[in-house]
């Protein structure tokens, strides 16, 4: 037998390669850090989140299956792993509810405002809000991050839209 | 978004990041490090002597007692069985049927996998479990035999038209990619088979989180073969031998997934700490065949199968039989 018998499926394929996961983690680790620190409202957390679900996904690359981007795949861990570490903090302090507090300490009354009118949001609006704005993903990726299609991504994000600036007019 | 877009004030609630990259070396530290439910109780003692399969008996969920209610007529007793022999006559009564073997670990050789699984480029034409057991720690596994009678291009521009993947219906990690190859069983370069090796793994060592803490490695006998063992070297120079368990899928099943030759399928684990280092240095396992009377009918080597290069390395070589 050989090592590789003829036409067998390397370890990596369809799984993905360790050098794939390590790419996208140099490429996107801000993006990354961002989407979950908006998540979790905690930059230490989602930076321990995002290494964790970096390993997550190292250790179950052969699961990996081609049916979508390797990114998208890699963000779905993320997104999940993110979830689940807020959930399973007490007490929870996601962004929409945390206190807003600027770089000179003081609570900035706009980004207050936009706080208060996410933390109304249904929470696949704010993720989705989240992934669009803080990693810049598109549609397709933010579909198979959180497991929706790429239309019910741009329905959810053009009703959150809606729904924001609905919320900030009503607070200005 | 432009620049008078309320949801520009977004960008004020998260602070972007660092392009600090340098925090690979941890995700490995971390994918690599021992938890509590992959890891032996003591993880400077290497599992020498994995723990037998509990006999069966210890496996079995306890049944409850089934007594008769005293209003029950023999009346009512074959009203109900006919009801349910209607009903399982039907689709949905089977289907449920079907999910209630599988909840409760029935599966047989030659059923569908518990899970269905998506194929590879494709939806398989078929897809039979042909060898299903427990892993040493519990776990229920269930190799898997996806086909694709017409052929599907895979990653490497080959076609192939099975794929095997040893999946773990009970656990969450569920199922894991697996190999593929042209035929079944998946032909072996170096002269090896058929009237070569007797015994001889198919793809790598794999490891399964979520699923079992052993390391398992599948592969074929002929059927000749009785009893396989799987040897591997530990720190001390010695070497132990894995738990192996030796499936004959019957005749009718081969011929049911157009096996070119009569083969038994062999699952073997090895504790984690065979394969400890998961891209390190080279292990090399023995898988020996012996007979029914005991007799060795010959062995191969198989060596780095835990690391990547294995993709690259030398061709398991065989020793004789």
């Amino acid at each position: 037998m050989s090592p590789r018998p003829r036409g067998e499926v390397q370890a990596d394929q369809p799984g993905a390669t360790l050098a794939a996961i390590e790419g996208i983690y140099r490429s996107h680790l801000p993006e990354f850090r961002r989407a979950a620190a908006a998540i979790t409202g905690d930059r230490e957390l989602a930076c321990d989140a995002v290494q964790d679900a970096f390993a997550c996904a190292v250790r179950l690359r052969a699961n990996f299956r081609r049916e979508g981007s390797l990114n998208g795949w890699v963000w779905r861990i993320v997104v999940n792993t993110t979830l689940s570490q807020t959930r399973a903090r007490k007490p929870t302090t996601p962004l929409a509810d945390h206190p807003s507090t600027s770089d000179n300490g003081h609570t900035d009354a706009a980004t207050e405002r936009v706080r208060s009118a996410l933390a109304r949001l249904p929470e696949r609006q704010r993720l989705i809000l989240f992934l669009h704005y803080y990693a810049d993903l598109d549609y397709a990726t933010i579909a198979e991050a959180i497991d929706v299609s790429s239309g019910t991504v741009g329905a959810t994000l053009h009703t959150a839209r809606i729904s924001m600036r609905r919320l900030l007019e009503e607070t200005t | 978004v432009n620049g008078s877009d309320p949801l520009d004030a977004l960008a004020e609630l998260v602070a972007p990041f660092d392009d600090d990259s340098d925090g690979w070396a941890d995700v490995l530290r971390r994918a690599h490090a021992p938890s509590p439910a992959r890891q032996p109780s003591n993880s400077n003692e290497p599992l020498r002597n994995p723990p037998a399969t509990p006999p069966a008996t210890l496996r079995a969920r306890p049944s409850r007692r089934w007594t008769r209610p005293a209003r029950w007529q023999p009346r009512t007793a074959i009203a109900l069985l006919a009801a349910a022999a209607a009903v399982i006559a039907t689709p949905p009564g089977r289907a449920g049927a079907e999910w209630v073997g599988h909840t409760l670990g029935l599966v047989e050789l030659g059923d569908p996998p518990t899970h269905h699984r998506p194929g590879v480029d494709s939806e398989p034409r078929g897809s039979y479990v042909i060898a299903t057991g427990h892993a040493p720690d519990g776990g229920r596994y269930e190799l898997v035999l996806d086909r694709y009678p017409g052929g599907v291009t895979i990653a490497d521009g080959e076609p192939v038209n099975g794929c095997l993947s040893l999946d773990w219906p009970d656990t969450a990690a569920g199922s894991f990619s697996g190999f593929c190859g042209p035929g079944f069983p998946p032909p072996q370069n170096g002269g090896i088979a058929p009237g070569g090796a007797p015994a001889r793994p198919f793809g790598f060592l794999g490891v399964y989180p979520g699923a079992t803490r052993y390391l398992a490695l599948y592969g074929f006998t002929d059927r000749a073969v009785r009893r396989v063992a799987v040897t591997y070297p530990t720190a001390d120079g010695t070497r132990e031998s894995a738990t192996v368990d030796l499936i004959e899928p019957s005749d009718q099943l081969l011929s049911r997934i157009d096996s070119i030759e009569p083969v038994n399928v062999f699952v073997a684990f090895l504790p984690s700490s065979a394969g400890a280092d998961l891209h390190g240095s080279s292990k090399t396992l023995e898988v020996v065949a012996y007979d029914a009377a005991g007799r060795e009918l010959g062995r191969v080597r198989h060596e780095n199968l835990t690391s990547p290069s294995i993709h690259e390395g030398p061709a398991p070589e065989p020793m004789g039989g």
